[in-house]
């Protein structure tokens, strides 16, 4: 039987593990630099063709900016203000005269007659003043606007006798508002 | 730069064709490099110096440890700051090992190194701290747990791995002469299935080791030389005059032990007349052992240490 005994530590023992672990880490240490030298390469790459890329759309950017028939600003804005002026006035929203001529032509029983109309069909509103030559015919003409679907509100705002001694009228100033 | 860093890589993670042992005497410091080779290992090459003065006697110093560095510088350039596969033997009697038989073995590694420790300090005198101990198991043998010990003097086992790694100089091992010799011969003795002994001199000193029939290390001794002019010529006659007394007192401490065959491992120059002095004694020739490694000059042989580096080296 031999003797295996070591008055020293068997350091020799260690040494191809150690060579070993040194081969390891050096590949890993390799292949991490390959792997950064050529992620470095492809980054070089991209940043010229970045950089070109940048150059142009500065050029085009430069080459927009000079535009001779551009309006400014302040001319923009103007324009703006006058297409809401013309908006405003050419969308009224509310409904056309004749219609409700019409409508009032039905309604107005036969003694009676409109004296004036005043419409505003941005509000929805119609004042009119409407004659008889007895109230009756106008307090009837009164009746059909409120049975009317045409109207949500009819309001009596004045009463007034005219004419003289031979011929005597009412007339009634009477104010609508349209259904939206 | 590249191709040069590539091949240093590759050598590390291979292992080293080049083998090198060093003996370290009392007298003289040896180195052994040999190559390994099928079916038989060459020498290169065998350099010796004279060792420091004082080296080995008395209590070591640091100095003793820069002296030693100087020595290996010139001794083994070739493997200093290297991966090499560096053995180095320390003489027998700079400590002592035994084989006690235990009833029962310490399960735990602790209890088996406090042992040892314990055993080893008692048979030297010394303190448990000027001793450096290790053990192995023998396993058993006739119902008894056979625990071989060894220690060898701290202090100078401090100076060695310090001069060692001063002069750039990595052992893979660090040992008795004695384990060297006796792991060099293992296959022939566990093929002969009989106990047996050696008697190996180095140039500095000499040890007697014998093993049972399963080539078991059972008893070792060793010894100083006396490097004296007036003694050296009746010295091979007085060691093995206590040659033969250690192994009749090894065999007469029990009736189961035995030695069969008789073993001398040394240099050349000394291998006539410790062999014809042994013979004289023996009723049959002793054995002499060799390291099995072409030396085509020779130079190994000619010095003890030189020898027991050679040994070295083979480990």
């Amino acid at each position: 039987m031999k003797i295996e005994t070591n008055f020293t530590a068997p350091v020799h023992a260690l040494a191809a593990r150690i060579a070993l672990a040194i081969w390891i880490v050096a590949l890993v240490l390799a292949g991490g630099i390959i792997a950064l030298w050529l992620d470095g390469s492809a980054t070089r790459t991209q940043i010229g063709e970045s950089t070109e890329r940048l150059a142009q759309l500065e050029v085009r950017r430069a080459a927009l900016g000079k535009q001779p028939d551009t309006p400014s600003a302040v001319e923009i804005a103007a324009l703006r203000g006058r297409v809401a002026t013309v908006n405003a006035l050419s969308v009224t929203g509310g409904r056309r005269l004749v219609p409700l001529l019409a409508l009032f032509e039905e309604l107005l029983p036969a003694d009676a007659w409109l004296v004036t109309l005043s419409h505003k069909a941005r509000d929805g509103e119609v004042i009119l003043v409407a004659e008889a030559a007895q109230a009756e015919q106008l307090t009837q003409f009164l009746l059909n606007l409120e049975k009317s679907t045409r109207f949500s509100e009819v309001l009596l705002s004045r009463q007034t006798p005219i004419g003289t001694e031979g011929r005597r009228a009412v007339q009634f100033e009477l104010r609508l508002k349209e259904r939206r | 730069m590249l191709r040069s860093s590539i091949n240093r890589l590759s050598s590390w993670s291979a292992v080293p064709d080049q083998s090198v042992g060093i003996a370290i005497g009392r007298s003289e410091i040896a180195a052994v490099g040999i190559s390994a080779g099928s079916p038989q290992s060459r020498v290169r090459w065998v350099r010796r110096l004279p060792a420091p003065a004082g080296w080995f006697s008395g209590d070591p110093s640091p100095e003793h440890a820069q002296l030693l560095r100087d020595v290996l510088v010139q001794l083994v350039p070739e493997v200093r700051n290297q991966f090499a596969c560096v053995h180095v033997a320390l003489p027998d009697p700079l400590g002592t090992a035994a084989v006690f038989e235990l009833d029962d073995l310490p399960k735990s590694a602790a209890t088996r190194r406090q042992l040892a420790r314990w055993r080893i300090a008692k048979e030297l005198g010394f303190a448990d701290g000027d001793i450096d101990v290790r053990y192995q198991d023998l396993g058993s043998a006739g119902g008894k747990h056979l625990l071989f010990s060894q220690a060898v003097h701290a202090g100078w086992l401090v100076s060695v791995k310090s001069g060692l790694m001063q002069a750039g100089v990595t052992a893979w091992s660090i040992n008795q002469a004695v384990c060297f010799r006796f792991n060099e011969y293992q296959d022939p003795l566990a093929a002969d299935r009989a106990p047996g002994a050696l008697l190996a001199l180095d140039s500095d000193a000499w040890t007697v080791a014998i093993w049972d029939a399963a080539a078991r290390l059972r008893f070792i001794r060793s010894r100083w030389r006396r490097l004296d002019k007036e003694s050296s010529a009746a010295e091979p006659e007085r060691i093995v005059d206590e040659f033969e007394r250690a192994v009749l007192a090894y065999v007469h401490g029990d009736p189961a032990r035995a030695v069969e065959r008789v073993y001398i491992g040394m240099a050349e120059s000394e291998r006539d007349v410790v062999a014809a002095a042994l013979n004289r004694r023996l009723h049959q020739p002793c054995i002499p052992l060799a390291p099995d490694v072409t030396d085509e000059n020779g130079a190994s042989s000619r010095s003890g240490t030189a020898e027991l580096a050679l040994i070295a080296a083979c480990a």
